[in-house]
């Protein structure tokens, strides 16, 4: 039988195991915590990799017109630790994401959590969020 | 009455042994006589990851003491005009070499927010980090530093002081930082680390850095490790392959020395 | 040869009277020149012509699927700027093993880890009998879990990401690539290596390689750092030295 690896697994929860994540630069590098979105959409993609995951996600806006975000969250390992799988996110899954915008203003954004189709609401392993 | 003295005496000396090895850890020993490191370890506390001085919190950063245990005040003894390069370094973090995957150099890898293993095999000690999929291959059959070498990770020499292993790097290339928030060594910095078990799960790590031309004196940071549940295995941690920030952070061409 | 031969036998047969796992420890390198072409090359540019080391089938070739061989000869054309080892990817398996720089084995009681000098890659291989990962990750150079068998170490490897080139030519996998490996060092400065190599989407059954690796006995000899880096346009590249 296959085994799930990790500290975890038992709980997939939002404040997890006290092992802290982080990118792999800094977050203020690129982001602006004095700038958070919420974005509920569609996802195209879901790209399970390192140095960060990537949502790519078809957000409606109060206009109708359709906008597509890219949302950076943890490194797989991060996230893999956490319960995430590459294939946790489909195509065509309804999720909300609490993020903070990229510096630069374009439609990139930071996870600091997912709430998933089931419901469950993930970390999305980007920051620390202060919980430390 | 000789019996009984004697029965005091092995009482005495039963409860000295106990009060000693109580402050002094016997650690687990390999075949060759020397501790063994081997295991999963990462910082007991990883605020030196964000900055090895004292800090407050922001968004993504724990607020953290300084692990500077020497000088005495926990500041870094930059010569003048080098808080000025480490204050501009922080605020263009886009520049952090490991922002661009770059392996993290000496000490600044020994304390991530990510999982390392060390393992001795013979005359060596291999630290793998999983950042970068960061690798140190630490000779202890003393030979020879390789001549004109300039690396991020540097070139590491190990030798035992009793049960403390002390290796020395040289070879640097000084384009690393020291921590996310722009601390940095500079090119031609030469590192002392010393790697002790204090306990079944915590190593104790010192670093003591020398440059000249950065700093006043030699400073010496301490980050202790911490052993990290038997179940946690290094994850393969690419980083060129994936990294999509390119759009966002500038190619760096030359980190002001 | 013979003489050569019964040294390789005394020296395994030592190993395993001692009964401990045999010895794989040090730095080694293939020989040849099979990272261009697995199925082999002509003579061409001042470099000698090289030998398949497809050894099964017998034909030496690798026996793809469908349109297996049109895609590694586009692969092959457009080389350049699709060769994942030239962005600085790991290089994967069987390709890490065969390129012309060298790696490291070192052994403890429940695992073997080899650190490859190329971009600093390195694999952890438990021999203390843990399953693999479920399939929920994959990494470039796969999740190795090994045992000994006699004088051979056979590692199961899985769980590979479908980006990584089986050599220069462009030859390829899918992302149900299985590679087993067997490792038996034949002299004290000698390696046998094999490799079965599975992928029932790209490849019409399994096939395997074998190539001779050689330990570096040159005193003091040590993998150095190889490290890519961004050039003026941020693309990663490869240090000049280390360029194939």
């Amino acid at each position: 039988m296959k085994r799930i690896a990790g500290l975890l697994l038992q709980c997939v929860c939002l404040f997890g195991s006290a092992l802290p994540v982080m990118a792999h630069h800094s977050f203020a590098a690129e982001f602006d915590d004095k700038k958070p979105v919420k974005l509920e959409g569609n996802v195209v993609r879901f790209e399970f990799m390192n140095p960060h995951s990537w949502i790519h996600l078809d957000v409606t806006n109060p206009d109708g017109k359709v906008v597509r975000w890219a949302v950076e969250t943890g490194s797989t390992n991060a996230l893999f630790r956490r319960g995430w799988l590459k294939d946790s996110l489909r195509a065509g899954d309804h999720i909300t994401v609490d993020a903070y915008r990229a510096k630069d203003g374009s439609n990139t954004a930071n996870a600091n959590t997912v709430k998933l189709p089931d419901g469950r609401l993930l970390s999305g392993a980007s920051s620390l969020g202060g919980a430390q | 009455m000789e019996a009984r003295s004697s029965m005091k005496l092995a009482i005495v000396v039963l409860l000295a042994t106990a009060v000693m090895s109580q402050s002094e850890f016997t650690p687990p020993r390999l075949a060759d006589g020397h501790p063994n490191f081997g295991g999963i370890w990462m910082a007991a506390s990883l605020s030196a990851a964000f900055n090895v001085e004292e800090h407050g919190a922001s968004y993504g950063t724990p607020a953290g003491p300084s692990v500077i245990v020497d000088p005495p005040g926990g500041k870094l003894p930059y010569l003048p005009g080098m808080r000025e390069r480490a204050a501009d370094n922080d605020q263009h973090r886009e520049r952090d070499p490991v922002g661009q995957c770059h392996m993290h150099g000496v000490p600044r890898v020994m304390f991530p927010p990510f999982p390392l293993e060390i393992l001795q095999d013979g005359n060596y000690v291999l630290i793998l980090t999983e950042t970068e999929h960061g690798v140190r291959i630490i000779p202890t059959d003393g030979r020879p530093f390789v001549k004109d070498y300039s690396t991020w990770n540097g070139d590491s020499r190990g030798h035992w002081d009793g049960d403390t292993l002390v290796v020395e790097v040289r070879g640097l290339n000084g384009r690393g930082w020291l921590d996310q928030a722009g601390n940095f060594m500079g090119a031609g910095a030469h590192v002392v680390e010393r790697f002790r078990l204090t306990g079944k799960d915590t190593l104790d790590y010192q670093a003591t850095v020398e440059n000249p031309a950065v700093f006043s004196r030699p400073f010496t940071l301490r980050v202790p490790l911490r052993r990290r549940p038997a179940d946690v295995e290094l994850l393969e941690y690419g980083c060129i392959e994936g990294e999509r920030d390119a759009a966002h952070l500038p190619a760096v061409d030359g980190e002001k020395k | 040869m013979i003489r050569s031969v019964l040294v390789g036998l005394l020296f395994a047969g030592t190993a395993w009277a001692q009964g401990q796992s045999p010895d794989l420890r040090g730095i080694w390198q293939v020989t040849g020149t099979a990272y261009q072409n697995l199925e082999g090359t002509p003579a061409q540019r001042g470099q000698p012509a090289a030998k398949s080391i497809v050894v099964d089938p017998s034909n030496g070739k690798i026996p793809y699927r469908a349109d297996g061989r049109k895609s590694a000869d586009r692969n092959s054309k457009e080389r350049a700027s699709t060769d994942p080892l030239l962005s600085c990817f790991q290089p994967g398996l069987p390709r890490a093993v065969l390129l012309p720089e060298p790696f490291q084995i070192f052994q403890s009681s429940d695992r073997v880890v080899i650190v490859y000098q190329h971009v600093h890659a390195y694999r952890v291989i438990f021999t203390d009998g843990r399953p693999h990962y479920n399939e929920g990750i994959e990494f470039y150079m796969g999740d190795s879990r090994g045992r000994w068998e006699g004088n051979t170490l056979v590692v199961d490897v899985t769980n590979f990401k479908p980006e990584t080139w089986l050599d220069n030519a462009g030859n390829f996998h899918g992302d149900k690539l299985h590679v087993v490996e067997r490792y038996t060092r034949t002299g004290p400065d000698t390696m046998r290596y094999e490799a079965t190599i599975t992928d029932p989407d790209v490849f019409e059954r399994p096939w395997s390689i074998r190539a001779d690796l050689a330990r570096h006995a040159e005193p003091n000899f040590q993998i150095l750092e190889h490290e890519c880096e961004r050039d003026s346009k941020g693309v990663y590249r490869h240090p000049p030295q280390f360029l194939k």
